[in-house]
């Protein structure tokens, strides 16, 4: 109880709580009172003010002791759960999985796999999730003694590709998500071919002809500028019709575009890679169909791994189906990225998520949309007065 | 406050005069012969039009070993107000951004007469602060127990209270010249890469050197602000960010502020907020080299957390930089020696994406 103390703010939040979470909550500390309010008819205290500051008063040490109390109580109650849903399994060390005995409750919507006889498997990180949550009893492959927690951590956890892994996998599984691996989980696994080859050549051949004309004007345009001095400018004093044209002009710095990039995927290393995909909780979820995820989250160690070079995020980039279709606006593609992906970097067990996104600013135009709103929005004014 | 008419004022992106063609309607020969008129001979005209340039000084600071640009600044107040207005470059030395201390000083002075209902953006940032203030003592004392109706603040300085104190400083006098007006103390202070965008890329500002009053000639400035040519030489990797956003319409400005290098704002500071915060990594064709370079994730959850509290988001430039810029024939061809790159680092909350 005593270690408790320092970091009960820590605690992961239970899907209970979660369910009362409101957008804004991720940040704020829990309120423990709440659990002592469950059941009773107080009402659920009020969240804070954002620019709340304690002021050292007797009802702020009160609250603050009432919570403390409320979450003690809390920790010491039996975790119990009914036996209807109990799962039992047996751990297969050699095979790295386990073989449900009894299938039963709502987990295996979305976890296991089951084979050609119909007997359902447990990945490693599946099963310690369970045992940990108390849902499951798993048995040695005699199937005569139960495996405790701590040795089932220890039987499982070397087959889930690190620590790290497990901890995302539980982190996002607690809060409600559902989570599979990816075809990238292990070393050896291929990246998916995501780009169709016919879109992909005619972007080539597009990039060919684009190359070769600019090529050919910048020839032109040398042969005839012999007197100009080299160093500028770029835009001259001549007359201009539109600052669409000036911008053009300007438009001299080579830059990445999604457009002529190589769509072909490249090879990804660890950490590097798509370790799960994850699909936010829905109740049409299917195993065998489980369609595209709503995102695909790359695991790495705060303290061992940096961030990923160019390269290798480019790489990470090219395993990646486009995120956004053609309705999407300049604003989104430009903010959540025209691919992205989410980084899991977890650091001593604290899990941060970011999200990498790859975008191209040279292929969004900018100026002309303000022209055109700039127009109608004059437009508008000069009926409104008319 | 009066809403101003910011599309009227900041009607240019770029401190370049656009002349557009008409609208041209075929079955109208008045039209027509406007529409003639404006394609053929405007630009026949415009060959004899002078553009008014604009001119800069630049100070040099020298010492035994080498000499180095210490600052570039406009000073004419016209100049300065075309800068800001068209595509807001430089930042007023003694303003926030906005060169507006002759129209705050010279309204702090003629405040007896009230006449004057302009407002500059830095007397709105100040009255709201005022106010904001004196609503949280309020709030402070009610939620202390001291004062038990909010409605019965103490009562605070108005705004003309405090003008009336201002108004009596012995100095100002010095501030006027001879005809009463207030003298042009201010100047508008450029960053090189906003100096060098000018002089190269838009050629409308002539930079002289402060002292011997020569012209700065683009290679001589290019060879002042990068002395070492190195490929990885931060003037020219900044430059190259910088003048890549501006050519795609973005207004670029210093992002010091946000612990990035450039903010991008989609038109300009009184249109809207930053959205993005840029942040400029030189990238080497040798990986080893940028494998040692990365940063960790530390540094980028630290700014990530500064850009994404004022609603910014992050963006990685990378800029890939050539092994050797000896061989080049002019400056456009230097420039595409290197290579743009982006990504755009958002912090992810999972219980905000589950429903």
């Amino acid at each position: 109880m005593d270690d408790l103390d320092n970091d009960y703010d820590e605690v992961p939040v239970t899907p209970g709580q979660g369910e009362q979470e409101n957008a804004e909550s991720d940040d704020e500390q829990q309120d423990w009172r709440m659990l002592a309010a469950i059941g009773s008819k107080k009402s659920l205290p009020k969240r804070g003010e954002k620019e709340y500051e304690p002021t050292g008063s007797a009802s702020d040490r009160n609250n603050l002791d009432e919570s403390r109390q409320a979450m003690y109580t809390a920790l010491n109650g039996e975790r119990q759960h009914t036996s209807k849903v109990h799962i039992s399994g047996i751990w297969y060390p050699h095979l790295r999985k386990a073989k449900v005995l009894v299938a039963r409750g709502p987990h295996f919507k979305s976890i296991g796999k089951a084979d050609s006889s119909g007997v359902i498997w447990l990945l490693p990180e599946e099963v310690i999730y369970l045992v940990e949550r108390g849902s499951m009893s798993l048995y040695n492959a005699r199937g005569d003694a139960k495996i405790s927690l701590q040795a089932c951590y220890a039987a499982c956890l070397g087959a889930c590709q690190g620590q790290e892994r497990y901890l995302v996998y539980a982190y996002l599984k607690r809060l409600g998500f559902i989570v599979q691996r990816a075809t990238t989980f292990d070393e050896s696994g291929e990246e998916r071919i995501v780009q169709k080859p016919d879109s992909c050549r005619i972007q080539r051949i597009w990039k060919f002809l684009v190359q070769k004309f600019d090529s050919f004007c910048t020839g032109l345009r040398l042969a005839i500028a012999r007197k100009i001095p080299s160093f500028g400018p770029i835009i001259c004093g001549g007359l201009w019709r539109s600052y669409d044209s000036i911008y053009k002009e300007l438009q001299i710095i080579p830059f990445y575009s999604h457009r002529g990039s190589d769509l072909t995927p490249k090879s990804t290393v660890a950490p590097f890679r798509v370790a799960y995909n994850v699909w936010k909780p829905r109740p049409s979820f299917k195993k065998s169909n489980p369609g595209e995820p709503d995102f695909r989250v790359v695991v790495v160690n705060a303290q061992k791994d940096k961030m990923p070079t160019p390269a290798q995020t480019g790489a990470l980039f090219s395993t990646l189906p486009v995120f956004h279709d053609s309705t999407s606006t300049s604003q989104q593609r430009l903010r959540e990225g025209y691919k992205n992906v989410i980084i899991g970097v977890v650091d001593y067990g604290i899990i941060s998520f970011i999200t990498l996104g790859d975008v191209s600013f040279g292929d969004e135009h900018i100026y002309d949309r303000h022209a055109a709103s700039r127009l109608s929005k004059h437009h508008t004014t000069k009926k409104r007065q008319a | 406050m009066k809403k101003r008419n910011l599309n009227a004022i900041y009607h240019s992106p770029l401190p370049v005069e656009v002349v557009a063609l008409p609208p041209l309607v075929p079955h109208n020969p008045i039209s027509v012969a406007y529409y003639v008129y404006q394609l053929v001979f405007v630009p026949f005209l415009w060959g004899f039009k002078r553009r008014r340039r604009l001119t800069a000084y630049m100070e040099l600071y020298t010492d035994s070993v080498s000499s180095y640009v210490s600052s570039i600044a406009v000073g004419s107040y016209e100049d300065m107000q075309e800068l800001w207005k068209a595509g807001f470059f430089g930042k007023g030395t003694q303003s926030r951004s906005d060169p507006t201390w002759v129209l705050r000083t010279s309204k702090r002075l003629q405040e007896a007469s009230g006449e004057t209902e302009i407002v500059a953006p830095e007397e709105v940032t100040a009255r709201r602060r005022a106010a904001r203030k004196k609503f949280k003592n309020a709030r402070a004392l009610v939620e202390q127990g001291v004062v038990s109706n909010p409605a019965d603040p103490e009562k605070v300085e108005t705004n003309e209270e405090r003008r009336g104190q201002k108004l009596t400083r012995a100095e100002d006098m010095a501030l006027r010249d001879s005809e009463g007006k207030v003298r042009q103390l201010e100047k508008l202070q450029l960053t090189f890469q906003e100096a060098f965008f000018l002089a190269y890329a838009l050629d409308i500002i002539d930079i002289y050197d402060g002292r011997t009053g020569d012209l700065v000639t683009v290679p001589y400035l290019l060879g002042l602000l990068m002395p070492d040519w190195s490929p990885d030489n931060s003037f020219i990797v900044n430059y190259v960010v910088y003048h890549h956003y501006r050519s795609h319409g973005w207004c670029v400005r210093n992002g010091v502020k946000f612990g990035v290098d450039y903010l991008l704002y989609k038109r300009g500071p009184p249109f809207s907020h930053a959205e993005f915060g840029v942040i400029v990594i030189p990238l080497y064709s040798d990986e080893s080299k940028n494998q040692l370079m990365r940063r960790d994730w530390y540094w980028s959850s630290g700014v990530n957390r500064v850009v994404g509290g004022v609603k910014k988001t992050m963006v990685l430039c990378y800029v890939k930089v050539p092994d050797c810029i000896d061989k080049w024939h002019s400056v456009e061809e230097l420039l595409k020696m290197y290579e743009v790159r982006e990504v755009v680092l958002r912090r992810w909350i999972p219980s905000r994406n589950r429903d």
